[in-house]
């Protein structure tokens, strides 16, 4: 096991900044997600720590070791790509073996490693099929099985469940969780799926247009996001946004548009101060927004009006979209709450939840 | 209604490949019916059926299994010799320089891996008689004409642009990670190549092999220059008969006959490669 540096990693393809000054650091046994859209840099990143992309500047650790300018069979790490790429001319028992016999491991400790693996993963009984009469998961499952199989100091995993149904995904989301816990092997894994990202790393990147935007546990990221970004991509459905004025009467702070006057709460305050009077954008999670019955409290200073346009019942929460004060928003609902499209609701913010972000630099500020 | 329309549909299809079946076997069918008939029934007008417009006979394949099997079996050992070892160097060379030119960038001069594979190919597109005069000199001078080597190598050069084109396009097609899941693995790029890539890419490498051994199987003109009586292929000896003896169609039909008889073969033996070879690869 080893932990994996990047030191300000920067890749270009011709004039395009794909990665840009990256500073990561991955410490020994951690699992960490690096997560964000498509054309973010994650896999490019990843490849470059497995060494199939150049790096244009900066420096891979890998244990103690510089490695970019060692090539990927010799980095001691082992890939598994979203396509699965496993050998279509050999059985799965080869293409489990292919890794250890490249590194002349002796045949009867080969023999002895594929066995445990396919024990491990339940394919124990396909070993002598060929990738292409395999489903979907088990095609997963050996190409998992031909990275633990070598027992390397570091796995990568290219989002690897994004080919499976929605059911397996869950599935094997847990069963690489389990294997983690067993085998501890440090561990980046990219996804553009945020649930993903927050089910399985111990630490989570978000990354957006090659830049590094936020590094931190799964629910710090969540609870408070750096930037308007993250805030958004990380939680589904996504935050609330508002754009407010801040007012500030007889001490207190209020969030202010056309559709509601919102109190910001005492605690807050203190770092809000030299944005009083200007604009600001005001987030909110769904989750965050109930109905008075739900928040047994009916403060005229935590509520807003909305007019529901759609529901969507999801059987165990009711998810309602709405309008207020030209804005749309989304609340998450218990699923016994009656609405109609068209009615006006009121809504309690619970406000110690609230978000500012700068309306510029789409930073947060408290 | 709809099924009477399907019926008819159906029948009219089958109606024109029957007709394009009948277009394309009828010259196999008469060179075939020739090489059975006797002189009188050749010239005197077109006869189409054995046992109802003429009387079979086997004479003249008789004779060419006698009388002359040595005249045969020369040009026959040639033409095997020189098509089968030029197509095998021309899809080597051609897949290793397809493999080259599809996974890493090459600049020469100003040219790019397009400009590179267009200017391999061009040298096929070029009609061979330009390079024949030019050749026999080289060839004189090295002291190789009238060798099976002089042939080899002109076809490898021939081939070689046709094996490179068509397995630039069979290699554009396989997945790049599964090569790039071997490199992680620990394999070498020469490991991949002939672990990985050569696995994967074998039917289509039997389709290129049987392209490139028909085109030097069936070659004339650079034979012609290059060869002399010691190393006649089939093709100048199906040709000598019209030239040194007037036109002995009987003989001539069943040297034709014998001369498809290894392109037949070589299909029906890589039947299987060549269907999977000729539709893109899945997964």
């Amino acid at each position: 096991m080893a932990k994996v540096v990047l030191h300000e990693v920067t890749k270009k393809f011709g004039d395009v900044t794909a990665v840009d000054r990256l500073d990561l650091k991955v410490e020994d046994e951690e699992f960490i997600v690096l997560v964000g859209p498509s054309g973010c840099g994650k896999t490019t990143t990843l490849r470059m720590v497995a060494g199939l992309e150049e790096v244009t500047q900066g420096e891979i650790y890998i244990g103690e070791r510089p490695v970019i300018d060692i090539p990927p069979k010799d980095r001691d790490i082992a890939m598994v790509f979203q396509n699965y790429a496993l050998y279509p001319h050999m059985s799965v028992y080869d293409n489990i073996a292919f890794g250890l016999r490249m590194r002349k491991v002796p045949n009867r400790e080969i023999d002895k490693r594929v066995r445990q693996v396919a024990e491990l993963l339940g394919i124990a009984d396909k070993l002598k099929r060929k990738p292409k009469a395999l489903s979907g998961g088990e095609c997963q499952r050996v190409a998992v099985g031909r990275a633990i199989a070598r027992h390397p100091e570091v796995f990568l995993f290219d989002e690897p469940l994004s080919s499976l149904d929605a059911k397996l995904r869950v599935v094997m989301r847990a069963e690489l969780q389990a294997l983690h816990q067993e085998l501890k092997t440090t561990t980046i894994y990219v996804t553009h799926d945020q649930a993903e990202a927050m089910t399985l790393g111990n630490r989570v990147a978000v990354m957006r247009d090659g830049v590094m935007q936020q590094y931190d546990n799964p629910q710090t990221v969540y609870n408070n996001p750096v930037t308007m970004f993250v805030a958004g991509f990380m939680g589904s459905p996504a935050m609330n946004f508002f754009p407010v004025r801040l007012t500030g009467e007889e001490g207190r702070l209020y969030v202010v548009n056309s559709g509601f006057k919102l109190k910001v709460p005492q605690d807050k305050t203190g770092k809000l101060e030299g944005y009083l009077g200007r604009e600001v954008v005001f987030g909110l999670r769904p989750e965050n927004l109930k109905t008075p019955e739900m928040a047994h409290d009916h403060n005229p200073e935590a509520t807003l009006e909305a007019r529901v346009r759609a529901r969507a019942p999801l059987g165990d929460e009711l998810l309602i979209h709405a309008e207020t004060g030209g804005v749309e928003l989304v609340a998450r609902l218990t699923p016994q709450t009656e609405v109609a499209i068209g009615q006006r609701i009121a809504l309690v913010a619970e406000m110690e939840f609230m978000h500012i972000f700068d309306k510029d630099t789409e930073e947060a500020v408290c | 209604m709809v099924k009477k329309k399907r019926l008819l549909n159906n029948a009219a299809t089958y109606g024109m490949l029957l007709l394009w079946a009948l277009i394309v076997l009828f010259p196999l069918y008469w060179v075939v019916t020739t090489s059975f008939k006797e002189i009188g029934d050749v010239f005197r007008g077109p006869r189409y059926i054995p046992w109802v417009d003429f009387i079979p006979t086997t004479e003249w394949w008789y004779n060419i299994w006698t009388v002359q099997r040595r005249m045969l079996l020369g040009p026959v050992f040639n033409s095997l010799v020189i098509a089968t070892s030029s197509s095998l160097f021309a899809v080597i060379f051609g897949t290793m320089a397809a493999y080259g030119l599809e996974r890493f960038r090459f600049k020469f001069g100003h040219m790019k891996n397009k400009d590179i594979l267009l200017w391999i190919v061009s040298q096929r597109v070029m009609p061979p008689v330009i390079t024949a005069l030019a050749l026999f000199i080289m060839f004189h001078f090295a002291g190789l004409l009238d060798t099976k080597l002089a042939l080899i190598f002109v076809y490898i050069a021939a081939h070689t642009p046709i094996a490179v084109w068509m397995m630039t396009n069979f290699i554009s097609q396989l997945p790049i990670s599964i090569e790039e899941a071997a490199l992680v693995d620990g394999a070498s790029r020469v490991q991949v190549f002939f672990r990985i890539v050569l696995p994967m890419v074998a039917p289509s490498i039997a389709v290129t092999f049987l392209l490139c051994f028909i085109f030097a199987w069936n070659e004339f003109l650079l034979a012609l220059m290059l060869t002399g009586g010691r190393t006649q292929t089939l093709p100048l000896l199906i040709a000598a008969q019209h030239f040194q003896r007037g036109p002995q169609w009987w003989d001539i039909s069943v040297l034709v006959t014998i001369s498809i008889i290894p392109a037949i073969i070589l299909v029906v033996s890589l039947q299987r490669y060549l269907i999977k070879g000729l539709i893109p690869i899945g997964k």
